[in-house]
């Protein structure tokens, strides 16, 4: 204890070593009253050196202060959030997608496939949906097939492949 | 022995990593000497010890900005003149005390003689005090006296001071600690009557 005692004295005078500072904090772990001990003592030297006298150090250690390790807690507690709300925020977005009465058949198909979970399902989407496609394609042939015997107003598929209908 | 800014700078390295005790230590060590800067600027003994208290809580809330560019006492320095500037404003008096510009205190001498409070009290415990100190200065066996008093009048080093008395360093930490001892031990009534604390226990 009086180890601790002189390595403090010395620490007032800027002659601590590293080893004084070990030796202070080992103390200040098992006798907190070392601090009330060494706070008198450094009142001794500032009464010399014609220092204000002040109680701070024990007032100090009474207050409740945030510390500098948690408000870095903190900091990661708060990317932490931000980072499940970006994700919660995907989930969402991607269920709206799915759901979209416009979205097309094919990004449905997409989104399944690319879930990876339902790659089945995805192929049959994509299947039905390459059907469709050719059942409209052969609903417009006919169309325009039909409406060219009575006028000219037709509607014409986008398709450089034409192929009329054999009769 | 080692640097002083080099301790100063791994307690507060240790202090960053989340070790209240050694940002406690940082407090002992400067916080009479915060106080004396204060007082430079600020009349009211509790208002004093408020904002000696305000800057330690703001430098330990702080401590991760601190990158050891400077010497701890001098971030601590700043902090507290802003602190005390803050309160003068706040108090709508003008930001100068004994017509000194606040900017003008930052430099502070070590008075040969202790300095004097403006207030009878204050004065009263000052010569007080110094009356004490003299008389337990006297009174301690000689090569604590001398060894004690090369450091804190003369500011010598312990290697310095080890020269002089031709004896180890280790023998020199140990009398400087035993006369400051002596000297708590002989002038603890006059000394707790200084502290806001131990004035407010006394009561």
């Amino acid at each position: 204890m009086t180890k601790a005692h002189e390595s403090f004295s010395a620490f007032l005078d800027g002659e601590a070593s590293e080893l004084d500072i070990q030796r202070m904090l080992k103390t200040m772990s098992e006798n907190p009253e070392a601090l009330h001990q060494w706070h008198d003592l450094s009142k001794v030297h500032a009464g010399m050196q014609g220092d204000v006298i002040v109680d701070t150090a024990l007032e100090f250690t009474d207050t409740d202060v945030q510390a500098p390790a948690e408000k870095a807690s903190r900091f990661r507690f708060r990317l932490m959030q931000g980072g499940i709300a970006a994700a919660v925020a995907m989930v969402v977005v991607s269920v709206v997608n799915l759901n979209q009465p416009n979205t097309t058949d094919v990004e449905v198909a997409k989104a399944v496939v690319t879930s990876g979970q339902a790659s089945i399902a995805g192929s049959e989407l994509a299947q039905q949906q390459f059907e469709a496609q050719q059942r409209l394609d052969l609903f417009l042939r006919e169309h325009a097939e039909q409406a060219s015997f009575t006028t000219g107003h037709a509607v014409v598929p986008a398709d450089l492949e034409w192929v009329e209908a054999s009769e | 022995m080692s640097d002083t800014v080099d301790v100063d700078l791994l307690l507060v390295q240790k202090a960053q990593k989340g070790d209240s005790r050694a940002f406690d230590l940082l407090v002992l060590k400067y916080q009479h000497k915060v106080a004396s800067v204060v007082s430079r600027l600020v009349f009211e003994p509790d208002a004093i010890e408020d904002i000696v208290q305000e800057s330690f809580i703001k430098a330990y809330r702080a401590l991760h900005n601190f990158r050891g560019d400077s010497a701890f006492f001098t971030w601590i320095y700043r902090i507290a003149t802003n602190t005390a500037k803050n309160h003068l404003e706040g108090m709508r008096r003008k930001p100068s005390y004994r017509g000194q510009d606040i900017d003008d205190v930052g430099h502070f001498d070590m008075p040969d003689k202790l300095r004097e409070q403006d207030t009878p009290d204050g004065l009263l415990a000052r010569a007080q005090l110094e009356d004490h100190l003299q008389q337990a200065l006297r009174a301690l066996p000689e090569d604590l006296r001398v060894a004690l008093t090369l450091r804190e009048f003369d500011g010598m080093s312990y290697q310095d001071i080890s020269e002089i008395m031709d004896t180890p360093i280790g023998t020199v930490r140990s009398r400087i600690f035993r006369a400051r001892e002596a000297i708590e031990n002989e002038l603890h009534q006059v000394m707790s009557g200084l502290g806001r604390r131990d004035q407010l226990e006394s009561v």
